[in-house]
């Protein structure tokens, strides 16, 4: 690792797509992603919109260090990602990304409650400063609280309804407070209420210096961006 | 890592009661196996250092099985001339001889033995068998109406005892010798030989005997420093038609037999054993498959490949653990009826189980159980591993 969460400032490039390929060979080839190029800046709130099955999930994982790319460079936090070892960028994932999947991905044997704290004694691994036993029930609490899930704290995720599941992930994605949220469909499954509350509390993640990468398949929460894209035929076009 | 292997298991009950029930039987059957031989091979060095005689003169009849006089209780109403006692006392290197008359308990109504069972009588002149038992129960000789009860003979009436017509005070109960004296009576050859010529019963058993004529059996001790085998030899020479029997050669063949059923049974366990790993193995690994994603979310979230392949170690640890616990307890409750049918049908020497042996199989077990999980979890744990987040995450998820 070359530099810990702390080292990334404000309007910093956090992360940088450099003529990116990637291409699925599963009977036929398809290429989702031919040559993009992007900058996400600190602030960012970036909105990525495209059909379904376009790639966009594709590109989240590329960024997340989850896929490889064929050919391009992928940086995070000035690090290239084909020159860290699969524990480093283990370390990086942990600290500095937080992951909403677009499928249900909890685990299925710990509690709602327990599904964020195991996730807080994983980064707690990593950091320097550890947080105690109390902080974490504290941080845990909180964002429950937040998701509107606080009384489902004891309950297995299938106890749990979609829209319920889909704000846990929420939360375990935000609970860590990563510099880069990559949010794959964060809005599937959820009320207007809920989908608009999800994506306000998004927002202050760019606001103290992070940034946000969402892909959607409609234009909830397009407004919230600063920066908007469309992905078709594996090349991103700006939108304004 | 512990804790979530722990709620993985303790939350997937059905999954895990099948795993577990797989690895206690396999170790219910190796902690009986285990268990029952090692036992019964104690029972046979026991029966060794406790029988006392280098030699056993039986009287030379097809039907006498050196193996049924020493080691089970059955009536065995063999004898010979009672001069032969003298003749063997004249071989060279025979130290001490020392009689003895089997008779036998009838069946029998109220108050008394009521089977049939040996009755051993001794000489206590000569005797240096069953002396140092009576040693042991603080008595220097027996009445008349005493007799010795083997460990495994109930008490009957408090301790007396109604044989062939007679009352007798029960002076003493042997320790365990895992032989057909744990089941025997022992009493004075006077009044054996007494019981043998007055009760009318026990004359039809034997009839054309006079017991005061006859022995079933001698027992000899070699004089110190000379070689069993050249007393025997001796004996040979003498030309008695007499059997004679070296007793360490009956134990010797007992070892033998008994350890190549042994072999059978580790041979069998350990085919079992192998079955077993390759059922763990195919049922780590479908559990494994099963939860490839929340193993591509563990390192999604920051798990390293380290993390997953302890998870999978520690649940297979875990389950393994609790299936060894459970075949041990069950393993140790059902040896204990298996030795006592065992008992029934074969004549082995066979004794208690001790807290040593319990304790020593319960270790073993342990050992067993390492051996099955962590050998059924490498595989699967090694291939999580190495699975790629990517790929795990993102099946039937990619766009």
């Amino acid at each position: 690792m070359t530099a810990g969460p702390d080292a990334i400032k404000a309007n910093h490039l956090l992360c940088e797509l450099k003529n990116v390929v990637k291409t699925y060979k599963n009977g036929e080839i398809v290429r989702p992603l031919d040559g993009v190029s992007l900058r996400c800046e600190a602030g960012d709130f970036i909105f990525i919109k495209g059909p379904s099955g376009i790639g966009k999930s594709t590109l989240l994982y590329l960024v997340g260090g989850l896929l490889q790319a064929d050919s391009g460079e992928i940086l995070v936090d000035a690090t290239n990602l084909k020159s860290i070892s699969d524990y480093d960028l283990t370390i990086l994932r942990a600290t500095k990304i937080g992951f909403i999947f677009q499928e249900t991905s909890l685990f299925q044997a710990l509690t709602v409650g327990e599904n964020l704290t195991f996730t807080l004694k994983i980064i707690n691994q990593y950091t320097k400063n550890k947080l105690s036993k109390a902080d974490i029930n504290e941080k845990v609490a909180a964002y429950l609280e937040k998701l509107g899930i606080a009384d489902r704290q004891d309950f297995l995720p299938h106890q749990l309804s979609v829209g319920q599941r889909r704000r846990l992930m929420v939360a375990r994605a935000l609970i860590t407070e990563p510099r880069l949220v990559l949010a794959d469909e964060p809005t599937n499954d959820l009320d207007d209420f809920w989908a608009n509350k999800v994506i306000e509390l998004l927002q202050p993640v760019s606001v103290r210096g992070g940034a946000v990468m969402m892909v959607a398949h409609n234009m909830l929460g397009a407004e919230r961006g600063n920066r908007r894209y469309t992905l078709n035929h594996g090349a991103l076009t700006p939108q304004h | 890592m512990w804790k979530f292997a722990w709620k993985n298991l303790s939350r997937r009950k059905g999954q895990s009661f099948l795993t577990i029930l797989i690895t206690s039987l396999t170790v219910m059957v190796f902690v009986m196996i285990f268990a029952f031989y090692t036992n019964f091979q104690q029972g046979v060095i026991l029966s060794q250092e406790r029988l006392g005689a280098d030699i056993l003169i039986l009287p030379n009849e097809a039907s006498t099985d050196a193996y049924t006089a020493l080691y089970t209780a059955k009536p065995n109403n063999i004898y010979m001339p009672a001069e032969i006692l003298d003749a063997i006392k004249k071989v060279e290197g025979v130290a001490l001889a020392s009689p003895q008359l089997f008779i036998q308990t009838l069946n029998a109504g109220c108050c008394a033995v009521d089977s049939e069972t040996r009755i051993v009588a001794f000489d206590m002149d000569t005797d240096f068998v069953l002396q140092p038992w009576l040693a042991e129960a603080n008595l220097d000789s027996l009445a008349d109406d005493q007799i010795i009860i083997g460990c495994n003979v109930p008490a009957y009436l408090g301790n007396r005892v109604g044989i062939l017509g007679d009352v007798f005070r029960i002076a003493g109960t042997m320790s365990p010798t895992g032989t057909g004296m744990d089941e025997t009576f022992f009493m004075n050859m006077d009044v054996a030989k007494r019981l043998a010529a007055t009760n009318e019963n026990l004359k039809e058993v034997l009839p054309d005997i006079d017991p005061q004529a006859v022995y079933s059996a001698i027992l000899i001790k070699v004089q110190d420093g000379c070689n069993v085998a050249d007393v025997v030899a001796n004996i040979e020479k003498a030309d008695l038609n007499v059997s004679i029997v070296a007793t360490d050669k009956v134990v010797t063949n007992m070892k033998t037999q008994m350890s190549m059923i042994g072999q059978i049974m580790i041979g069998l366990w350990f085919l079992l054993l192998m079955v077993t790993v390759l059922a763990l193995i195919g049922r780590f690994t479908a559990l494994a498959q099963v939860r490839q994603k929340e193993m591509g979310i563990l390192r999604a979230i920051g798990g390293q490949k380290s993390d997953v392949f302890k998870l999978i170690l520690f649940e297979a640890c875990l389950l393994a653990g609790i299936g060894e616990l459970m075949g041990s307890i069950l393993g140790i409750y059902a040896v204990g009826p298996l030795i006592n049918w065992l008992q029934q049908g074969f004549t082995f020497s066979i004794l208690a189980l001790t807290p040593g042996l319990i304790a020593q199989s319960l270790l073993l077990g342990i050992g067993i159980a390492i051996l099955l999980g962590g050998l059924a979890a490498l595989y699967p744990a090694g291939k999580s591993a190495r699975l790629d987040p990517q790929e795990v995450i993102m099946k039937g998820e990619i766009e």
